[in-house]
């Protein structure tokens, strides 16, 4: 038992290394990658994501709840001097975000009326725009102050479905493109450069 | 600081990523897969507190001791390698069932 426990500890301290290396030198061991992912995100796990992001003061909660096809529900905790309430407004998801090129999920605020008067008014995180009923949660932005700037350039195909209490996230993991070599080694057809004509 | 959340998904075998399913192929230069293989053979031979990690660097414990590498085994449905120049190249698909009722 002891030995097996030994190699676990092993991997996993190698895992940690390989993460922040690929991190540190954009991927550069993983050229050739190509990963096809969905993901169901359900929504003890959307809570554990939210977590950790930070808010403003007058922001006593966050939380989105998935509450039906692609729809979600925006609940707002405020922490004014004489208001202490929650904004609940719904929200139509678009299912596609461009990524890498603009890393945005795109909403329609489906609740009017003074919710979404106060979801406009309410000083929201940066990465959180609303502009009347529309609203853009900023996803790169998010990866980037969470550390996770790589994932932007290796994401694609990203796409949104939501249904009630999960959201499925599929899309592909890409690395680099492989790099030709300079060394003394010969090259093997498969590594040379994209064509560009 | 939290701990890592992984640690609780894999403690509940993914029970919270039921329909999870990531395929693909995965390149390892020779380099990579020989450090991974330096690691595994220094820690049978040494205390598994003290290895070295390649590359100098501490264990930042993000992925923690209770690891267990092998509760992800039942979830790969294929793993295939095959060589090219100067890497091995590993094709996978990994599928989290819904759990059993």
């Amino acid at each position: 038992m002891a030995e097996t426990t030994g190699k676990q500890s092993a991997l996993s301290r190698f895992l940690t290394w390989f993460w922040e290396r690929q991190k540190a030198t954009g991927l550069s061991d993983l050229a050739g990658l190509d990963i096809a992912l969905a993901v169901p995100i359900t929504q003890p796990v959307l809570d554990d994501l939210l977590r950790d992001v930070p808010f403003p003061k007058v922001i006593r909660s966050f939380r989105l709840r998935f509450t039906g096809e692609d729809r979600i529900m925006l609940e707002v905790g405020l922490n004014l001097v004489l208001i202490n309430t929650v904004i609940r407004a719904e929200a139509h998801v678009e299912r596609y975000v461009a990524f890498p090129q603009e890393p945005v999920l795109k909403l329609t605020v489906l609740t009017r009326g003074v919710v979404e008067m106060a979801l406009n008014a309410v000083p929201l995180p940066e990465w959180i725009r609303v502009d009347g009923q529309s609203a853009r949660l900023d996803l790169g932005k998010l990866l980037r102050d969470g550390g996770q700037e790589w994932l932007i350039s290796v994401l694609r195909d990203v796409k949104f479905n939501v249904h009630s209490g999960v959201l499925y996230l599929s899309g592909r993991l890409v690395g680099p493109e492989p790099v030709a070599r300079v060394s003394s080694e010969s090259t093997e057809a498969s590594a040379v450069m994209p064509s560009s004509e | 600081m939290a701990t890592n959340p992984f640690e609780k998904y894999l403690r509940n075998d993914l029970a919270d990523f039921a329909g999870l399913r990531v395929s693909g192929t995965l390149p390892v230069k020779q380099e990579i897969l020989n450090d991974l293989l330096q690691s595994v053979l220094s820690d049978m031979t040494a205390s598994p507190a003290t290895t070295d990690v390649p590359g100098g660097g501490a264990s930042t414990g993000a992925s923690g001791g209770d690891f267990d590498a092998k509760r992800l085994l039942k979830f790969v449905k294929k793993a295939e390698i095959r060589a090219e120049e100067g890497r091995l190249v590993l094709d996978f698909d990994v599928n989290v069932s819904a759990p059993d009722v």
